[in-house]
């Protein structure tokens, strides 16, 4: 998907001037609050008219304003899920399902009801009414509905941002599922880090109705390094899970990682990068439950910090020190280093 | 516009009366240019009673449903057209059902406010029995004539006991509307 907007709103005392092209699968817009990501996407969508200006998908205009094109949002086909769920409480959950499903072209109708519920494990609530779903069973639903019109885009509007931590990382893989399993590039918009990087490849910053940059998510997270007081947080996807002295050991790089807690097949787990302690030789004995021979990968800056990171094997960490550890440790690229981490450590997400 | 379709609700029903009478009497534009030529006579019959009625009442139906469909969160009416029904088709498959409750409310306030109307439609109607007089107008009669409190204090009751059939009606009706699974 590629998406081309150069336009411009005036919203009361908000003025949202963007330029930009972004090209991708999995695209994200990233701001703060009020930074205008919803004014922006309610452009896109075709859900308000810019002043001026031209949006373009796939090199198709779907607005204009030189040309006077300006596509109506029904024939944009751009599929939305919303912060909440938004279901028509009149309708049950299947009518909800198919109310895009009928509104689409037969030609175009690639996904089918069957398909969807499959993906989202919705079977057994389609002749429910949409009332009395849970809060994950809805967002499922609404996410179902908006698949189901065969968009050729799908924009997410702060999706997760209304539900609480563990139903966010439940609701997850279902938004990832149904983009990859019917190849619907996606729009992304959310104010977490986390979501971001966990949902883009490539993600478009915003400040005040502004691009403030174009980077990777993982550029994004690098970038944001020492400019608050949250530090840089490791998100780490494990696999193969097995029991070992009451904690989880799980596969990283070409050693092991010792996490407290349950085991999981697959697990998301993060580490604040200030949770790991750097020793330039092996310590003898640590009451860390992971020490991880490593090799420095690169170096950067991070605010009045330094972020180190760190390569064991295939896999990669980042921990964060102060510039007088740096020259303590003697660190330079390439040089091997030990990290402690406490199985302590690690939160697993969902 | 908003202050024309709220006028009958302030106006007293005598002066609305009137003002039809002026509008759709034989000399007024209306009787004169529309009504006339297509050989339609309204005033002094049941049709008259109709349209006092209905004008008297509109106000509040009118407010009923606004009130019902301000109600409508905006997000269903973008998912509806994200999901690519246009305007009508959201407004049929959406706004309306959405608004039903507005609807039925409205009318029932202004059959409820029909039963109840006498000024308006005096004026254009009359109060000739059996072609145009309505329960208010016959209680009236009965009242002001001797002997005639037994036939009123009826009527009085027949109107209680349509207010309160009105009032079940509609009550069933909102419980059957909002969905319960």
């Amino acid at each position: 998907m590629e998406l081309t907007f150069a336009a411009q709103k005036q919203l009361d005392k908000f003025f949202l001037d963007m330029d930009f092209t972004v090209e991708g699968e999995r695209i994200g817009i990233f701001g703060p609050s009020g930074c205008g990501k919803s004014t922006l996407v309610g452009l896109i969508a075709g859900l308000h008219r810019p002043d001026s200006g031209h949006i373009l998908i796939n090199g198709q205009p779907v607005f204009d304003s030189g040309k006077k094109v300006n596509v109506p949002a029904e024939h944009r086909h751009i599929g939305m899920v919303f912060q909440r769920p938004h279901l028509f409480p009149h309708l049950s959950v299947k009518a909800n399902l198919l109310y895009g499903y009928k509104r689409c072209e037969r030609d175009q109708r690639k996904i089918t009801l069957k398909n969807l519920v499959d993906v989202l494990q919705i079977g057994d609530l389609l002749n429910r009414g949409v009332n009395n779903l849970s809060g994950g069973e809805k967002q499922r639903v609404a996410i179902g509905r908006a698949v189901l019109s065969n968009p050729r885009m799908l924009i997410m509007d702060e999706p997760l941002s209304a539900l609480d931590d563990s139903l966010k990382f439940q609701i997850i893989p279902f938004l990832k599922k149904s983009c990859e399993a019917f190849a619907i590039p996606y729009l992304f918009i959310s104010h977490s880090l986390t979501e971001m990087r966990i949902m883009a490849e490539r993600v478009l910053n915003m400040t005040d109705g502004r691009v403030a940059g174009l980077m990777t998510a993982e550029e994004l997270a690098r970038s944001l390094m020492g400019k608050g007081p949250a530090p840089y947080i490791n998100l780490l996807k494990l696999k193969r899970a097995r029991r070992l002295d009451g904690m989880s050991a799980y596969n990283f790089g070409d050693t092991q990682l010792l996490i407290s807690g349950d085991s999981r097949e697959e697990a998301l787990v993060e580490l604040p990068s200030t949770d790991i302690i750097l020793f330039k030789r092996h310590p003898e004995a640590t009451s860390a439950r992971n020490l991880l021979h490593c090799r420095v990968s690169e170096i950067f800056e991070a605010g009045t910090r330094v972020g180190i990171e760190l390569a064991c094997g295939k896999d990669k960490l980042v921990a964060v020190i102060v510039k007088e550890s740096v020259q303590d440790l003697q660190i330079g690229k390439g040089v091997e280093i030990f990290a402690a981490i406490k199985a302590t450590a690690f939160r697993p997400l969902g | 516009m908003d202050v024309l379709v709220n006028l009958p609700l302030t106006l007293p029903p005598v002066v609305v009366g009137y003002l039809l009478l002026l509008l759709l009497g034989q000399n007024g534009p209306v009787g004169k240019w529309v009504l006339q030529p297509l050989g339609i006579k309204l005033i002094f019959t049941w049709k008259a009673a109709v349209i006092a009625t209905a004008v008297v009442g509109f106000p509040l139906m009118v407010r009923s449903i606004r009130t019902g469909m301000e109600a409508i969160d905006e997000k269903l009416i973008q998912a509806s057209r994200t999901l690519g029904a246009g305007w009508l088709d959201t407004i049929v498959t959406v706004i309306a059902p959405l608004s039903v409750r507005g609807i039925m409310a409205g009318s029932i306030l202004m059959f409820a406010r029909g039963l109840g109307e006498f000024g308006a439609t005096i004026i254009v109607a009359g109060n000739i029995p059996g072609v145009t007089q309505t329960i208010p107008l016959a209680i009236y009669e009965y009242v002001s004539s001797p002997k005639g409190d037994v036939i009123a204090m009826s009527l009085c009751l027949v109107s209680i006991t349509l207010s309160v059939i009105v009032l079940i009606f509609h009550e069933w009706l909102s419980r059957r509307v909002v969905r319960v699974d």
